[in-house]
Parts: structure tokens; C-alpha cells; sequence
């Protein structure tokens, strides 16, 4: 059949064909101009709903980047608070063995005595540490001192764990029973606390009993409570390593996760331009031909 | 039998007037080579009655003598079945375009991927009950908690509310397309004034070619309303009228046409299920309950009421009050209904206080809010997630319905035009074939005055 063609056809023809090319163009240019592939849903639905869930799978991460920082912010405060009473300990020790041995009689005795009573206010106020105002070592009754300081030795906190969620179901208790498993309540518990109390007691009394106790069951329960405490401390030591691996592996699941999201949302530079050129081209092409065919007709030719 | 001398004075006459007139016609079509639904004319030339004449030997006695050209008619050029595909395009194409407008809207209310949309919200909420599991008891982080939280419920309620303006402008588009002084009874009107003259014209003989395709064209624009269906009117005796039609409009079943009368009063009575077809079924589809922003806004409520029902079993299960508050309620079209509100009980706002809100099983403890946080990827947001990529989906899928069948009616279209358009350079190669043949009967008619010149003025002088 031969179709007869009209000037209404080639007119629309070339309109539609320019509204098609310039379309293109558009859209060609809205990707490079906002550098996002993915504008709205419809330009990829499956693509879409991958982006919307690395976005939260993105905020979850840095969440848990934040959550990993708390972690080793309270951390680095238990440790630091555990190592100075590490050290007043070594130093108790030596006060004790001193005392044992009875290097200067009575006298001295009581001078080591009123030391260790000083050592005892020190360690209770470095278990009263604190990160970003909580009390580190006081289970989950976090703003009161878990020790009063130049009072009675009971532990106001409770054995209660303090978790931080590094991963998808991934919880790391970051604090230490610092009270429950190594200083104790004092008044004959035999956690550290009581003992040190018994240490000062038995040097102030002078006798045979005292000091048979200085030399013998003293240094055994002081030895305990300094390897509770070297246990604990390799919890907290533990915890730390955990959270810094947490640390490094987020790093990277979250430089995997902001690639992937990129590879769905993010333009394809090299592509949209080469896109873009293309489209210039064919619409400009477009024009040119529609500007010559619609200008010619048989009037041009009759006299 | 002998025939005048002055005939061939007639067969000149005829010519030109022929001539004359097919002249005018190429001079109408390229007038309106333009006129949206203008079908081209053609001049209907027929050789005019010949004349017997006796022969002065020979095997047969006598002979036809032509006598020239008759216009017979004036013929309107136009495919009807193209007109019928034409027309069924149409009302696809008013659905589709229809649907891909508003549904383009619903989409941008979403603002998915982005910052904006209620996924980051959402992330916002689930960071900031991880904050509060941090430092539990922390008030500001409970104020933010707070905050995000009510961030959060404000966006679904802005979604809904803007799903729910897109189903009301759907309405009310359609309410005003129907009404009565709408284009659509506007069209009715004319199409009775058309099958009047139309009518009258047939009964007087004529056929009128511009009456029709007027009427051809309205119903070409009445058909990406809603299906169109066009059937001959009938008299009192069941037999069709020459010229009338009547014609019905969607799965309305009586024709809003009959003859020469428009439906009066004007009212629209389409099937319970709506138009079925064409833009005002597009718009009813969309507006009202069951349609697809209806079923989005459902999935929005069921995503909404699904993440209020986790957060609230978790902060309830130990002992705090509710968080969030979900509507329930089925949305009804066109009205906005926030799915989620923020409980009183956790907001200083509304008489509640941030204390309140119970991160752990026991105070100092942060188990409640990890748990919370750790929702982040629970039913109601893979709910949202869906929506959204059905959401993308089904405009992806009408967008590409659209350009196809915006093509197939352009190809219909060219398909018509072929046939009824105007095409200049024929009508100029007609022009020229016309004024030849104008200018070639005039040199018949001088050529016979030439001859009775001869005849009359210089015969039996003979000596003079």
C-alpha cells in the first residue's frame, strides 16, 4: 500500500521525534547535573529500594561507629582507673611485707597503717570513676558514687551489665563488677576492701596473732584480691580489643556499603556525558532535518 | 438526429464550470490543510451525457457524441475504521496519561532516595534510641528521642496527607469534567446541534462534508474521556435516520446523544464500577477506595501501625507507657489521616514528661533501648521499603504504557491522515491539472466562437 504523506504527518512526526529527543536530553542532563542516576523510584524500583536499604544499613553502621566510640571512651576510663589501683595495691603489698617483716616496730606500723587507710580512700575514689558523667564501675545505678569516699566501705551499685550494640545483634558489655568481684562491701566479706581494713587493723595492734596474720593470711588474701583484680582487668583489656576490632571492621563495611550505594544511585560520569553528547546530537540533527523538510514543497518549484 | 451548432458552446461551458469548481475545492482543501479533523474533498467529475447522432454511413447508424464534463459531486475522503482504532487508542491513551500525572505526583511526594523521604527518618528515630541506650539516663537524649520520634510521625502524615490531595484532585477533576456547562456536556450539546443539521442536510440530498467532520472530531476528543460508542439513530419505526447518530459514553447505558437532543437534565450515569475507561475512569480509579493511591495509603497505615506495634511491645514490655499511637483507621479518599501520632504520655507537650520513656528493664540499664534500635530493619520498614519500590514500579510500568501507546496513536493517527489529511504539494499538482484544464476549455470555447465566426459573418458573401 502506498501511503500518501501528508504535511500534517511529517509535522508531528518531527515533533514527537523532537519531543522524544529532547526528553532524552533531559534526562541525560538531570543526571549529570544532580550526579544521581537514581532520581526517583520509578527510574529503578528494585534499584531504589537496594539504595533506601544501604542508606539504613549506612546509618546503622555509623550508629554503631558512635556506639563502638562511647564503648572505648568508657573503656579507656576503667582501664585507667583500674590500673591505679593496680598500683596502690603493689603499693599496699609492699607496705604489707614491710609491716610483716617489722622493719621499724609499732611506730612505723602505724604509719603504714594511716598510709594504706589513705590508700583505701584512693582506690575507692578512682572506682568512683566516671566517662561523660556516669559512674563507670557502678553497674546499672549510674549516677550515684558506687563508694563513699572517707566513709563506710558498701558498694551502692549492683553487678548489672552495661552493653553496647557494635553489630546487627552484636552486644559487648563494656563495664567491670569492680565492687561485686574485687573490693566488696568491707565488714568481713574478704574482697579487697575487708582485707585492707584487716591489713590496717592487724599493723595497729602489735600482737603475736597481728603479726603472724601481717606475715601469713594477710598476704595470701591480698595476693586474691590482686589477682581478681588482674582478672577483671583482662575482661576490660578483652572488651577493648573487641571494640577496636569493632572499630576497623566497621570502617570497612561501611566503605562497602557507601561503594555498593554509589555504584545504584551515583551517575556514571564517563557514561552520562558520552549519553548527553549523544542526545545533543541527535536532537540537533532532529532540528536540522525538520528545519529543511518542513521548508520545501512542491510551491517552490511551480513559477 | 441533428444537434445544434451552439453544442459544443455547452461542452465548453461545462468544462470550465467543471474546472471552476474542482479549482475552489483544491483552493478549500489547502485552506484547511490545518484544520484539526478536516478530511480533504475531492471533486466527484463525471463525463455529462452524450448525445446520439445519426452517421452518414458506415456499419452503425448512429453515435454517441459526448457533451463534456458533469460535477457530480463533492466527495469527503475518510477511512472509517481508522476512526474506530483511532478512537479506542484515545481512550487508552487519556488513561495512561492520566495515571502517569498523578501517579508521578505520588512518587514525589515520596522524595525516595533521600534525606528527606521517611526512610532517613526512620534511621533517625532508630540512631537517636541508640544515643539513649549510650547514656540512659540522659534527658536530652530522651528529648531527642522525642523529637525523632514525632519527626517521624510527622512524615508518614505529610505522606498520607499528600497521597490523600493527589486522590482529591483526582475527584475533583473528574467532578469537573462531568458537571453540567463541563466539557463533556459542551460536547453533547454540539454533537445534537451537528446530528440537526446533519439530518437536515441528508434529507435534502447534500452531503455535508465539514458538518461531519466536525462532528467526527468531537467525538475523537470525547473518546479520551472514556470509550466512546457511536450507533445510528433510530425513528418511531425502528429504521435508522439518515445522518443521526447516537452516542454512548462509557459504561453509561443510555447514549448522552440521542439524535438531535442532548441528555437533559445533565447527569452522568456510569456503572458502579465507574467509566471502565479512558481518563474519567483513570481519575475515579484514582480517587476513590480501592484504587491504587487508595491501596498505597493502606500499605503506609500497615507500615505505620507495624513499627508502632514493635517499638510499643518492647517499651510497654518493660513497664513504660505506649511510644507511638497508630490510627488503625481504613483511610478514607481524599482526606488526609495521620496513620501514627506520638503517645501523650512521653510528651512535656501534651502534660507527659521524657521520664517516662524507659531505656532499660531497670533504671541505669539500656537493654529496652538497644532492643528498640535494633528494629531498624524490622516488618514495618521492610513494609515501607516494598511500598516504595511498588510505588516506583507501577509508575515505571504506566510511563512505559504511556510512550507506547502514545505511538501506536500517533501511527493510528498517520494511519488517518494518510488517508483524509491535505497534502499541499497534490493539492498545488491538482491546482495546475485544474487551471490547464480551465485554460484549455477556454481555448474550446474561442476555438467554437472562432468557428461561428466563420459561419456567421463571413459565409454567403461570396462577391460582397
Amino acid at each position: 500500500m502506498t501511503t500518501r504523506i501528508t504535511g500534517a504527518m511529517t509535522q508531528r512526526t518531527l515533533l514527537e521525534n523532537l519531543g522524544g529527543n529532547a526528553r532524552r536530553l533531559n534526562a541525560a542532563f538531570e543526571q549529570l547535573s544532580s550526579g544521581k542516576q537514581l532520581n526517583r523510584p520509578s527510574d529503578a524500583p528494585y534499584g531504589v529500594t537496594r539504595a533506601i536499604a544501604l542508606r539504613t544499613e549506612l546509618a546503622e553502621v555509623a550508629q554503631h561507629r558512635r556506639n563502638v566510640e562511647n564503648g572505648q571512651g568508657w573503656q579507656t576510663a576503667s582501664d585507667s582507673a583500674l590500673t591505679s589501683i593496680s598500683d596502690h595495691l603493689q603499693r599496699a603489698r609492699v607496705l604489707l611485707i614491710g609491716a610483716g617483716n617489722d622493719v621499724g616496730g609499732l611506730e612505723s606500723r602505724q604509719a603504714a597503717a594511716e598510709e594504706i587507710d589513705q590508700l583505701i580512700e584512693a582506690i575507692k575514689g578512682a572506682a568512683n570513676a566516671t566517662y561523660a558523667g556516669t559512674y563507670v564501675f557502678a553497674g546499672s545505678n549510674t549516677s550515684t558514687p558506687p563508694y563513699e569516699v572517707g566513709g563506710g566501705d558498701a558498694f551502692t551499685g549492683d553487678g548489672a551489665s552495661i552493653l553496647r550494640t557494635i553489630g546487627p545483634g552484636i552486644d559487648v558489655r563494656i563495664n567491670a563488677d569492680l565492687g561485686g568481684q574485687v573490693l566488696g562491701d568491707g565488714g568481713g566479706d574478704g574482697k579487697l576492701l575487708d582485707s585492707l581494713r584487716q591489713i590496717a587493723a592487724h599493723m595497729r595492734g602489735g600482737t603475736p596473732a597481728d603479726a603472724d596474720a601481717l606475715r601469713g593470711g594477710d598476704i595470701v588474701a591480698l595476693d586474691q584480691g590482686l589477682d581478681a583484680l588482674g582478672a577483671l582487668r583482662a575482661q576490660v583489656g578483652a572488651a577493648g580489643n573487641r571494640l577496636d576490632n569493632a572499630a576497623t571492621r566497621l570502617a570497612q563495611v561501611e566503605e562497602n556499603a557507601t561503594a555498593q550505594r554509589s555504584k545504584i544511585e551515583d551517575a556514571d560520569y564517563a557514561f552520562a556525558i558520552m549519553d548527553y553528547s549523544t542526545q545533543q546530537a541527535a536532537y540537533s540533527a532532529a532540528l536540522k532535518a525538520g528545519a529543511s523538510i518542513i521548508q520545501t514543497s512542491l510551491l517552490d518549484f511551480l513559477r | 438526429m441533428p444537434i445544434s451548432s451552439f453544442s459544443g458552446l455547452e461542452t465548453a461551458r461545462r468544462g470550465l464550470l467543471a474546472q471552476q469548481r474542482a479549482l475552489e475545492i483544491a483552493g478549500h482543501n489547502i485552506a484547511n490543510e490545518a484544520t484539526p479533523g478536516y478530511s480533504r474533498q475531492r471533486a466527484e467529475l463525471q463525463a455529462a451525457p452524450a448525445l446520439s447522432i445519426t452517421l452518414g454511413g458506415g456499419v452503425n447508424p448512429s453515435a454517441q457524441l459526448g457533451t463534456g464534463v458533469n460535477l457530480t459531486g463533492i466527495e469527503r475522503i475518510r477511512d472509517r475504521f481508522a476512526d474506530i482504532q483511532y478512537r479506542a487508542q484515545a481512550t487508552r491513551l487519556g488513561d495512561a496519561s492520566t495515571r502517569t500525572q498523578l501517579l508521578t505526583q505520588v512518587e514525589t511526594a515520596f522524595a525516595e532516595p533521600g534525606d528527606d523521604g521517611l526512610a532517613a527518618a526512620l534511621d533517625r528515630m532508630w540512631s537517636a534510641w541508640s544515643d539513649l541506650a549510650n547514656d540512659p539516663t540522659s534527658l536530652p537524649a530522651r528529648q531527642v528521642v522525642l523529637d525523632t520520634t514525632k519527626a517521624v510521625s510527622d512524615v508518614y502524615a505529610q505522606l498520607d496527607a499528600q497521597l490523600a490531595v493527589v486522590q482529591s484532585q483526582a475527584l475533583e477533576e473528574y467532578g469537573s469534567l462531568t458537571a453540567d456547562g463541563g466539557p463533556i456536556q459542551l460536547a453533547a450539546e454540539e454533537l445534537a446541534d451537528l446530528n440537526q443539521a446533519i439530518g437536515a442536510a441528508y434529507a435534502r440530498g447534500d452531503h455535508p462534508n465539514d458538518l461531519l467532520d466536525r462532528r467526527d472530531l468531537l467525538l475523537d476528543q470525547l473518546s479520551a474521556y472514556a470509550q466512546v460508542q457511536v450507533q445510528p439513530s433510530l425513528d418511531g419505526a425502528g429504521q435508522p435516520i439518515a445522518g443521526k447518530v447516537d452516542v454512548l459514553l462509557g459504561s453509561d447505558p443510555t447514549p448522552i446523544v440521542a439524535g438531535d437532543h442532548a441528555r437533559e437534565p445533565w447527569a452522568l450515569a456510569f456503572a458502579p464500577g465507574g467509566p471502565g475507561s479512558g481518563k474519567l475512569g483513570a481519575l475515579v480509579d484514582l480517587g476513590s477506595a480501592g484504587g491504587p493511591i487508595d491501596q498505597y495509603r493502606q500499605s503506609l497505615a500497615a507500615s505505620a501501625a507495624a513499627v508502632a506495634a514493635a517499638i510499643n511491645a518492647l517499651h510497654q514490655g518493660a513497664g513504660g507507657p505506649a511510644i507511638l499511637v497508630a490510627s488503625g483507621a481504613a483511610p478514607t479518599p481524599g482526606v488526609a489521616q495521620p496513620p501514627l501520632a506520638v503517645d501523650a504520655a512521653i510528651d512535656p507537650v501534651q502534660g507527659g514528661a521524657l521520664a517516662a520513656l524507659v531505656p532499660g528493664s531497670a533504671p541505669g540499664l539500656n537493654d529496652v533501648a538497644t532492643r528498640i534500635a535494633a528494629l531498624r530493619s524490622s516488618a514495618g520498614v521492610e513494609q515501607y521499603k516494598a511500598l516504595v519500590g511498588k510505588v516506583g514500579g507501577d509508575v515505571a510500568a504506566i510511563t512505559r504504557v504511556e510512550s507506547s501507546v502514545t505511538s501506536l496513536a500517533g501511527a493510528l493517527q498517520d494511519r488517518r491522515d494518510a488517508v483524509a489529511g491535505v497534502s499541499t504539494d497534490e493539492e498545488m499538482a491538482d491546482l495546475v491539472r485544474f487551471q490547464r484544464g480551465y485554460q484549455a476549455s477556454a481555448r474550446m470555447l474561442s476555438t467554437i466562437d472562432e468557428m461561428l465566426d466563420q459561419l456567421i459573418n463571413r459565409t454567403g458573401r461570396v462577391g460582397l
